[in-house]
């Protein structure tokens, strides 16, 4: 097994005084997109922002490329290397370009590479033309592509994704999920995606995680968990999901032919 | 001089007449008060967000225990009664005062502490509940920007700085419109701290109502334009 870029061992969340993330094993291996699927509070995001080095740990290590965080590499440092989408679009106060190239300004990156490394990326997310709109005149859609472009143009060494496409209605989110599949073929950067939507979760990911009360159940391709779930819980989270997997599958059919 | 008489009128009309006039022949006298006015309240406005933004980011985003008194304190502290704040003030810096050896009773200084003791609480608060209408995960996307200490603060400055305009009109507001501590902390020394609203007081009592209205309208037209401001914010804001 290739040595992971980014592994967690044995990381456990305490809120409130309650384990929402039980003690847990979770390798990131570099160009791999990694799921985290399971029911609403599973405890899915806790892993992310965990991973992410967004939450403080109740015991564990995170490990960086050989790197622990928080001794060999400061939280500081580690974020200027990852980038990080979450359901909402979160952008701040100002146009498109401005907010895509924020995470660069934060990096002291002068305004002419900014916008030399922004516009592709505008490109690739057909945001071009949005280029000078301010964010209070983006649709849903269009924010969450700004949201997108902002973590893309980082080039980040692990990406995280929060049920990026959760908030979105359904047209523009198949039609997203659909362009940001092909992306991350192309692009081959570790990624680690949450996703309540096992069509999402097998058409993005090389592994799946099924995590149910802060705890990972199975991990292993999609298929594998699909076909082959280990227990019975494991087959009643994916089960559930199985109709909605049809569905998709039928309407992706329709408009390839 | 009954109330409905030509004469109570034609008195009151040739005040407002005279005001106006004081006003555009650029009286040395009510120029002065109005600069006293101005130097003093927007100091003291000024010193309040430099101590009271930071603070009320702090008292924002830190849970302990006590939290909610202090909360509760620069509520209250919207209700202040400048009086009392001349008065707890005027007692402190007495001759023989703890504070007295600063010697700055009857200064501009002391208006300005009064005044900035005032707006405090209101840029605290208004800090507090801005920060606070923020989407929470707004600041785990700023830091998993990669954003220092520092750029983080600044970045969620930036996404309240129309209520942060807001504390500081609604701090200045309050203070260039009180009397009761610029009088007892000041003294209405002509040419030093004399301001609009001593002023107002000492010349309606010396039955000087041409001076008292001109005064009266040049506090109204700062009002005015501290309205006028935030709301042309207000209408701008969702285009920037």
């Amino acid at each position: 097994m290739k040595d992971a870029l980014l592994r967690a061992t044995g990381i456990s969340v305490r809120r409130h005084g309650r384990l929402t993330l039980q003690p847990t094993d979770f390798p990131v291996r570099s160009g791999e997109t990694v799921g985290i699927y399971g029911p609403n509070g599973a405890g899915k995001s806790t892993l992310l922002q965990a991973l992410a080095g967004l939450l403080p740990l109740s015991s564990g290590t995170i490990t960086v490329r050989g790197q622990v965080l928080g001794k060999d590499l400061t939280p500081f440092a580690y974020h200027r290397r990852i980038a990080a989408v979450f359901q909402e679009p979160l952008l701040l106060r100002g146009t498109v370009v401005h907010n895509v190239g924020l995470g660069l300004a934060l990096r002291g990156v002068g305004k002419s590479e900014r916008e030399a490394r922004v516009r592709p990326v505008l490109e690739q997310l057909k945001i071009v033309d949005l280029a000078d709109r301010t964010i209070a005149m983006l649709s849903g859609g269009e924010a969450q592509r700004v949201s997108l472009a902002r973590a893309l143009v980082l080039d980040p060494e692990v990406l995280f994704l929060d049920e990026p496409f959760a908030a979105l209605d359904q047209p523009t989110r198949r039609r997203l999920v659909r362009e940001f599949a092909e992306l991350l073929r192309t692009r081959r950067m570790a990624t680690v995606f949450v996703t309540h939507d096992i069509a999402e979760a097998s058409l993005l990911c090389d592994r799946c995680a099924v995590l149910d009360a802060g705890a990972i159940l199975q991990d292993e391709v999609p298929a594998q968990v699909l076909e082959r779930p280990q227990t019975q819980r494991v087959a009643e989270i994916v089960g559930r999901e199985n109709v909605f997997r049809s569905s998709v599958s039928r309407d992706s059919n329709a408009s390839s032919g | 001089m009954s109330p409905g008489s030509w004469d109570y009128w034609a008195e009151i009309g040739q005040g407002f007449v005279d005001a106006v006039v004081l006003l555009v022949t650029g009286d040395p006298e009510t120029w002065a008060i109005i600069r006293q006015s101005l130097l003093i309240s927007i100091s003291a406005t000024l010193a309040s967000m430099v101590l009271g933004v930071p603070l009320g980011a702090w008292l924002a985003h830190t849970r302990f225990p006590g939290r909610g008194v202090v909360l509760a304190i620069c509520n209250t502290g919207f209700g202040l009664p400048p009086v009392v704040v001349g008065l707890i003030l005027s007692i402190l810096l007495l001759r023989n005062g703890p504070l007295g050896y600063l010697n700055l009773r009857f200064t501009p200084t002391a208006m300005i502490v009064g005044q900035f003791i005032l707006s405090l609480p209101i840029v605290i608060n208004l800090t507090v509940v801005a920060l606070q209408q923020l989407n929470p995960k707004l600041r785990l996307q700023i830091r998993a920007l990669g954003a220092s200490r520092w750029q983080t603060l600044w970045l969620l400055g930036r996404e309240i700085r129309l209520p942060l305009l807001v504390a500081y009109m609604a701090g200045f507001g309050a203070v260039v419109s009180e009397v009761g501590a610029s009088q007892m902390l000041g003294g209405n020394l002509p040419g030093s701290t004399r301001v609009l609203t001593t002023a107002i007081v000492m010349e309606t009592g010396m039955g000087h109502y041409d001076r008292a209205m001109a005064y009266g309208i040049v506090l109204l037209i700062l009002v005015a334009l501290v309205v006028g401001l935030l709301t042309w914010a207000q209408q701008n804001d969702g285009h920037r």
